[in-house]
């Protein structure tokens, strides 16, 4: 798919738990070949809307993705057709084999054939993943976790891969090495919309990038003119 | 009292052999609370049904002109079939509508479908037990001074540990198995990775519903007498060893149905018959004071 053409499109996608609205009426497209991110404050609504994205909240709304309106598809559904979510705390089983957990995200793949390529690029992102194969998902360190949840979230062979927060907590060398991945599978094809508390780092390498404010978009932009504007230093790049 | 060695080693026979049926039931109910979170009622009664599916199909096969092989297995397939349509139908009309209900209403429709499949039984087959039909001639195989092994008990440990090996199987080995425990531990976590979720709980139920197809037509042959209410007190006492192996673990439910089946057996034996039920209530309260999470369950427990 050539770049330019429109991947995802929103319009006025509410989003609710019960009663308690966390998303309101946003609107925002994602082109294909782009990295997008999506910043704010704690409670925003970034998570609330991967998660509407991915089909765990009811989609009040209009959600279109590769020209197909996906307002009702269920959640798994939605993996099938290239819509990869990488949730907020990882969501590993940790009481099974780091293996299983990356086979898990293989079984709704009809394309055998492909997979164990797909493998062999994620233990080159990631060798240490490689190194802890047999070892229950349970008992790898943070930045561990977070490689082993990337691979799995790859092996679903995402068109867009919508990945929550996937620094938090760890160790600065850890975080670089999971930027440089993200910029390598973009690279490769892989259009991504990712939330980051590290607003400087993420929209460093965005090509593009929504602020989220109390479930409303309050700012879009390039990452650099999001970089470059004061309010923006000021509220969440901490100048 | 000091029990003599010869009786112990057939008290254990008859306890493992009672723990075996306990633990194809328990198996049942762990793991539909595994991947639901929900306490099946129906489940004992989807037992009941299985053994009178199996006792109208042998009847109408005549397979009690020869016993054998061929009968019991005849007999089991019977069974599980009846009993995983019905275990799809109940999981597809009564739960799957509520599934995102209160967890209450999901518990008192469970009861509900439980009177329901007890008293349409009466109504369907009458209440009055009926004899099960002999698929297999029990002989004594193995006659030493401690212990004699008889055909049945040994058809028990043979179809229960062939059912665990392949369950075995199916679980560890298999992509449905392995979603199993995927959507048994998030469901959520589960279904971004693209797992049906709808389908793995309806495998759950087939699987569970199996199973206790299998342990009605083992206990048909071990007691042969069947009625619509045979479900409530063996159902009530493999949902005690599903909690005291830890509801939602399966090895946790093989476990204490062992445990259960053992101690029943032995405390008949060796204190008083009149405490065979009372012991299952007493596990229970006991289990749910000292360790409610059960012996190899996880931490948190849902009340229920
Ligand atoms: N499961 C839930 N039930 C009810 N309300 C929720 C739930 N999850 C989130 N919310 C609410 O929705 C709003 C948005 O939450 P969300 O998790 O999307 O924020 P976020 O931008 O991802 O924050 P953070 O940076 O802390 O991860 C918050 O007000 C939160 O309290
Ligand atoms: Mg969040």
């Amino acid at each position: 798919m050539s770049r330019n053409q429109q991947l995802l499109k929103v319009e006025n996608l509410s989003l609710s738990y019960g009663s308690i609205q966390a998303v309101r009426k946003i609107s925002f497209e994602i082109f294909s070949g782009e990295i997008v991110s999506l910043i704010g404050s704690n409670g925003a609504g970034k998570s609330s809307t991967l998660r509407g994205l991915s089909g765990l909240l009811p989609n009040n709304g209009l959600v279109n993705f590769m020209g197909r309106d996906i307002t009702k598809v269920e959640p798994h559904q939605r993996v099938s057709l290239g819509l990869v979510h990488c949730p907020e705390g990882r969501g590993l089983f940790p009481q099974m084999s780091v293996k299983e957990n990356l086979e898990l995200g293989t079984f709704q793949r009809l394309d055998r054939a492909n997979i164990s390529a797909d493998y062999d690029l994620c233990f080159k992102l990631f060798p240490r993943v490689k190194e802890r194969l047999n070892q229950l998902a349970g008992t790898l360190s943070g930045g561990e976790q977070q490689m082993v949840a990337i691979c799995r979230a790859l092996l679903g062979q995402p068109k867009l891969l919508l990945l929550d927060e996937p620094s938090l907590g760890l160790a600065p060398i850890i975080v670089a090495q999971i930027f440089s991945v993200i910029k390598q599978l973009n690279q490769r094809g892989t259009s991504i919309l990712l939330v980051e508390q590290n607003a400087k780092q993420a929209l460093k390498i965005s090509h593009r990038a929504y602020v989220l404010e109390t479930g409303e978009i309050k700012f879009s932009g390039t990452g650099s003119e999001l970089l470059n504007n004061d309010e923006i230093q000021k509220s969440y790049l901490g100048f | 009292m000091i029990p003599e060695s010869s009786d112990f080693f057939q008290h254990l026979v008859n306890g493992l052999s009672l723990g075996s049926i306990y633990a194809l039931i328990a198996l049942g109910y762990t793991m539909v609370y595994g991947v639901l979170q929900l306490i099946n009622f129906a489940h004992a009664d989807i037992y009941m049904m299985g053994a009178f599916a199996s006792y109208y199909v042998s009847r109408w096969m005549g397979l009690e002109i020869e016993p054998g092989f061929y009968a019991l297995t005849m007999a089991l397939l019977t069974s599980m079939l009846a009993c995983a349509v019905l275990g799809i139908l109940i999981e597809r009309l009564a739960y799957r509508p509520l599934r995102r209900a209160p967890k209450l209403n999901i518990l008192i429709t469970a009861i509900g479908v439980s009177l329901l499949l007890q008293f349409g039984a009466q109504v369907m087959f009458g209440a009055d037990p009926k004899v099960f039909p002999t698929l297999i001639v029990d002989q004594s195989l193995i006659e030493t001074p401690f212990l004699i092994l008889k055909t049945l008990d040994v058809t028990v440990f043979a179809v229960t540990l062939l059912a665990l090996l392949a369950l075995h199987y199916l679980v560890y080995h298999t992509k449905m198995g392995k979603s199993m425990r995927a959507v048994s531990h998030s469901t959520v976590s589960a279904s971004l990775l693209g797992i049906n979720v709808n389908r793995v709980i309806v495998f759950t139920f087939v699987l569970g519903s199996c199973l206790a197809g299998i342990g009605s037509v083992l206990v048909g042959l071990k007691y042969p007498k069947i009625e619509p209410l045979m479900g409530v007190m063996i159902g009530l006492k493999a949902f005690v060893a599903a909690v005291l192996g830890g509801i939602g673990s399966m090895s946790g439910a093989v476990l204490g149905a062992m445990i259960m089946g053992l101690s029943e057996e032995f405390v008949v034996a060796y204190l008083s018959s009149t405490l065979r039920d009372a012991l299952a209530f007493g596990l229970l309260i006991g289990i749910l004071i000292w360790k409610p999470s059960g012996l190899m369950g996880k931490n948190t427990i849902e009340k229920v």
